[in-house]
């Protein structure tokens, strides 16, 4: 005679797969977000220390080198690189939180129904 | 005498990787196959969703570390082509040692193709032949990674069958 508990529907079966992928996915995520983190802020320190510098001709990276140009242009090159990466940080943020609402929601679901049989920490 | 238990299926995968089979009732399963064949056959195709994982997670890799060659690529001949005078550059020679450099204004660049082949390029080409790089190396990362997220269900799927039919066995031999 089968105990209760190992008898699983479909849909919970759907239910704990999905939460391994959002776990999954949420790994990735917060890797990128640190990465991308340290980008902005790099930028950041990049622009502040040109406006303290105040030279007329900078050294801005490009690719894999370094090319001399002019005070402004490396002001808004930078400021736009710079945006483009707070967007993506604040996209990356987003995303986060609404993987770590559904792990919420599901992690209740299935500790509600399965209680002790099922552990979804991390180990 | 062991006989193949139907614990995977096609599936819709592009990639042709089999799906797990769900199966609702494990003790009629158990019933079915006996405990023994199927914990063993469970196991085989548990390892073999492992093995492929890791495969794909490597090639991903691959993938992720080649993106900043084609991107820094693009970078520089999108400058190139947007200057109308002659840039300074500071550039790496060799590891540890940068070396500077006046370059004139160029109507081409060349690229490098790998296989020790380089080919030369006027700027408009060089940028569309980089961005179709960029955008095949995209897409492969996004196969792989939809790749990626049905072989975590098949897993997960194959790990909840398993502890399963453990757990049955276990309480069936308790009953006993």
């Amino acid at each position: 005679m089968a105990a209760p508990s190992l008898d699983i529907l479909k849909e919970d079966q759907v239910r704990i797969n999905k939460y391994s992928y959002l776990n999954m996915q949420n790994h990735e995520v917060q890797r990128e977000l640190k990465i991308n983190e340290e980008k902005v802020n790099a930028l950041q320190d990049a622009l502040d220390e040109l406006e303290i510098a105040m030279e007329s001709e900078v050294r801005i990276m490009i690719g894999e080198s370094f090319v001399l140009c002019s005070e402004e242009n490396a002001l808004s090159r930078l400021e736009k690189l710079r945006d483009v990466k707070k967007e993506e940080l604040n996209r990356l943020r987003a995303q986060a939180e609404i993987s770590q609402k559904e792990m919420n929601a599901l992690k209740t679901y299935l500790y509600a129904k399965f209680g002790s049989s099922i552990n979804l920490e991390e180990d | 005498m062991s006989q193949t238990i139907p614990l995977s299926q096609p599936s819709s995968n592009p990639r042709k990787i089999p799906s797990v089979v769900f199966f609702e009732h494990v003790g009629e399963l158990v019933a079915q196959y006996g405990a023994d064949p199927l914990l063993k056959q469970l196991n085989e195709l548990y390892s073999k969703y492992k093995f492929m994982e890791a495969q794909l997670q490597r090639s991903k890799q691959v993938l992720k570390a080649k993106l900043p060659d084609i991107t820094n690529a693009l970078e520089m001949v999108e400058y190139l082509q947007s200057t109308q005078e002659e840039i300074k550059v500071d550039f790496q020679l060799s590891d540890c040692i940068w070396t500077k450099a006046e370059i004139p204004q160029t109507p081409s660049v060349a690229l490098w193709l790998g296989a020790n082949v380089m080919l030369e390029y006027p700027h408009e080409e060089a940028i569309d032949l980089l961005r179709k790089n960029l955008a095949n190396a995209e897409s492969a990362l996004e196969s792989t990674d939809e790749d990626l997220k049905f072989l975590k269900e098949q897993i997960t799927t194959s790990e909840v069958n398993l502890s399963r039919v453990y757990n049955y066995t276990v309480i069936s031999r308790q009953g006993k």
